[in-house]
């Protein structure tokens, strides 16, 4: 047989495609930009169907405060539960605070039927009972619920001793015969489902398959009480002088790292904690309590910088919670990567020096 | 001044053994470092031997209102601290319901205000200055006048080591007391606790699509790979800068 030694030409079955002025897909040759998923676009984006249109004929009260004007995965999970909870005649109520300017489309994702936001006035217990008390008489919900962590434990057990309502701490499963919570040192304790219920977390899948209606009541204002505590404001300790579980900014380093003092520098002038991978503790370049992962320490900060970190399953189970993770790594392929909101491929020693000598100019360190 | 602090058993990690609690120890130790005059108090069932470990631990006298098991402290307990202007306790028991509920019971029963997660106690002129802890590192500074309520966070101080010589000098002194009855609780072993899903009705086609769409329904990262190390620095903080991460 004759084989041509000319290169065959190969087509690529996946070629770019644009979206002609006819409406018609013309492929241009040579041409690299373009859309190529095109079977992904043909049944174009999905649509969440509305859980219920309702009539209500009763509701389900969910009370959280947003950081930064967004709800945390816990925050989330209580608005997932109240809605599987909720039923075809229930609605899910919602009280948000530090939430005034979200879109209804985005309460509506959130599974909520009908929200109310008000501004977060920092530490006024007293007003937010009373509003609380005013939503309960004017809606009568069943259930409210909370996410036990932070702010929200801290309302909804006041809540529960002012209004003397009963209430279930750390619930860790709704079921049909009640709710079980945790029980230091005795396993589960299954109690009756309570008027309000502190969820810890995991209670319900976040993710829903479905959409609230996302109405808003007027965005009300707290009602004028004077407060008993003062709140004299409040302020974040630099990162790098709190507990790695506490810090809301690290920075890691794993084995791409090997310029040690450059990588702390860079901490120091970016104000964040330090973490390490497991490799990078046990090769003797940082300490132990530094080691972050699955035989670390979990983490929760809201960002979270691995530096030539591969993102070992043992790794990423450490860095669950966080919510923005960057990662700068030379392998494109790497796990991390995946796990990764933004991620640079680059060389971290030179990547290390460009962004400490960028943050130190930002703030005027030098 | 005279403070009052209240502790508990806890229930240790490992052997399942009573032991001194660490909210409990911080608030014991806080309370010495404020004043002289620390009353410990104790309402429950546990007997003496689960109470040792915060004598050991610098507890000198601890009062106890002896009540059966089942139940509620909160009566007794109030009626016993009415007299104390600063009333300190865990913020949460290592033991028991380990609820975090009491201190603010304890405020709402006694009619004054709380100071949640307090991690350290100061007086100025008129009032009492706490710091809290939140979440992440922040601390919040807040001020009220006497009497009250404060629930201490488990790193607010630390406790003296333990010491034989402590335990042997330290004292309980038992008085009997009584409580309504508590509802009864179920106790199960712990498992796998099943989360709620919500029903899903979209085809197989779509949960397919969902499937190869990333994990967790989360798109796929931005990555970077054109320019030199100088934009590519660039591009993180623009990123930190727009998500509110940093505050430069
Ligand atoms: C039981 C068990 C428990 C474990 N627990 C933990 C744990 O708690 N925490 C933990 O972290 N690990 C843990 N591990 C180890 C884990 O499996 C991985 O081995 C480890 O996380 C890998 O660390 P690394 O990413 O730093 O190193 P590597 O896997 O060596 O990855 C280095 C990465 O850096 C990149 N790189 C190299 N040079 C450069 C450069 N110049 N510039 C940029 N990038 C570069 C590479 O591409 C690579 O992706 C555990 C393992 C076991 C078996």
């Amino acid at each position: 047989m004759d084989f041509s030694t000319q290169a065959i030409p190969r087509i690529d079955p996946r070629r770019p495609w644009v979206l002609g002025p006819s409406g018609l897909k013309r492929i241009v040759l040579g041409d690299d930009s373009g859309s190529r998923d095109a079977a992904l676009l043909a049944h174009g984006p999905a649509h969440k169907p509305l859980r219920s249109s309702g009539p209500f004929s009763q509701r389900l009260l969910v009370v959280a405060h947003a950081e930064r004007g967004q709800l945390d995965d816990a925050a989330r999970e209580a608005i997932a539960a109240a809605a599987i909870l909720a039923g075809k005649d229930g609605e899910v109520l919602a009280l948000l605070y530090g939430m005034q300017d979200a879109a209804p489309e985005a309460l509506a994702e959130l599974a909520v039927d009908r929200a109310l936001t008000v501004a977060d006035p920092g530490y006024a217990p007293e007003q937010k009972l009373a509003l609380l008390q005013q939503l309960l008489q004017q809606e009568s919900p069943h259930t409210v619920l909370f996410a036990d962590r932070s702010e929200d434990a801290d309302l909804g057990r006041r809540l529960a001793c002012r209004a003397r309502l009963s209430v279930v701490t750390d619930v860790v499963e709704i079921a049909a015969d009640g709710v079980r919570r945790r029980q230091p040192g005795a396993g589960f304790s299954l109690r009756e489902r309570a008027q309000v219920l502190l969820l810890a977390r995991g209670v319900a899948e976040a993710k829903l398959p479905f959409v609230g209606k996302g109405e808003r009541l007027q965005t009300a204002a707290l009602p004028a009480i004077s407060e008993q505590v003062q709140d004299l404001g409040s302020a974040a300790s630099p990162a790098s002088q709190l507990a790695l579980e506490e810090a809301d900014l690290i920075v890691s380093a794993g084995n791409g790292v090997s310029n040690v003092p450059g990588f702390l520098a860079l901490a120091e002038a970016l104000g964040a904690a330090v973490g390490a991978s497991r490799v990078a503790v046990d090769d003797g370049r940082f300490s132990r309590d530094k080691q972050v992962g699955a035989t670390g320490k979990t983490v929760q900060a809201s960002a979270y910088i691995a530096l030539g970190i591969s993102g070992a399953v043992q790794h990423l189970q450490g860095i669950k919670s966080c919510r923005h993770v960057i990662a700068v790594n030379l392998d494109a392929a790497a796990p991390m990567i995946k796990r990764a909101d933004l991620s640079i491929i680059d060389d971290c020693q030179s990547f290390i020096s460009a962004f400490e000598a960028l943050v130190r100019r930002e703030r005027n360190l030098v | 001044m005279k403070i009052a602090v209240l502790i508990a058993p806890a229930v240790h990690p490992v052997s399942g053994r009573p032991c001194a609690g660490e909210a409990d120890l911080a608030a014991l130790a806080l309370a010495q470092r404020l004043s002289s005059q620390v009353d410990v108090w104790y309402a429950g069932a546990a007997d003496d031997a689960a109470l040792a470990d915060y004598l050991a631990r610098g507890a000198t006298h601890i009062h106890t209102l002896a009540l059966a098991a089942g139940r509620e402290v909160l009566s007794p307990l109030a009626e016993a601290l009415q007299d104390y202007a600063l009333v300190l306790c865990g913020a949460r028991a290592g033991g028991g319901d380990g609820s975090g509920l009491l201190p603010y019971q304890l405020a709402e029963q006694l009619g004054r205000a709380l100071l949640p997660d307090v991690l350290d106690l100061s007086k100025s002129d008129q009032q009492w200055q706490a710091l809290q802890a939140l979440p992440k590192g922040v601390r919040r500074t807040l001020a009220a006048k006497l009497p009250l309520v404060a629930s201490v966070h488990a790193r607010a101080a630390s406790a003296v080591g333990w010491s034989y010589a402590r335990l042997q000098q330290g004292k309980i002194q038992r008085k009997a007391a009584t409580g309504a009855a508590l509802p009864q609780v179920v106790l199960e072993p712990a498992r796998r606790a099943r989360a709620l899903v919500a029903a899903s009705k979209v085809s197989g086609h779509a949960r397919m699509q969902g499937a190869i769409a990333g994990g967790e329904g989360k798109s796929a990262g931005i990555v970077v790979k054109q320019g030199d190390s100088v934009e590519k620095a660039q591009v993180v903080l623009d990123y930190l800068r727009q998500h509110q991460l940093v505050d430069f």
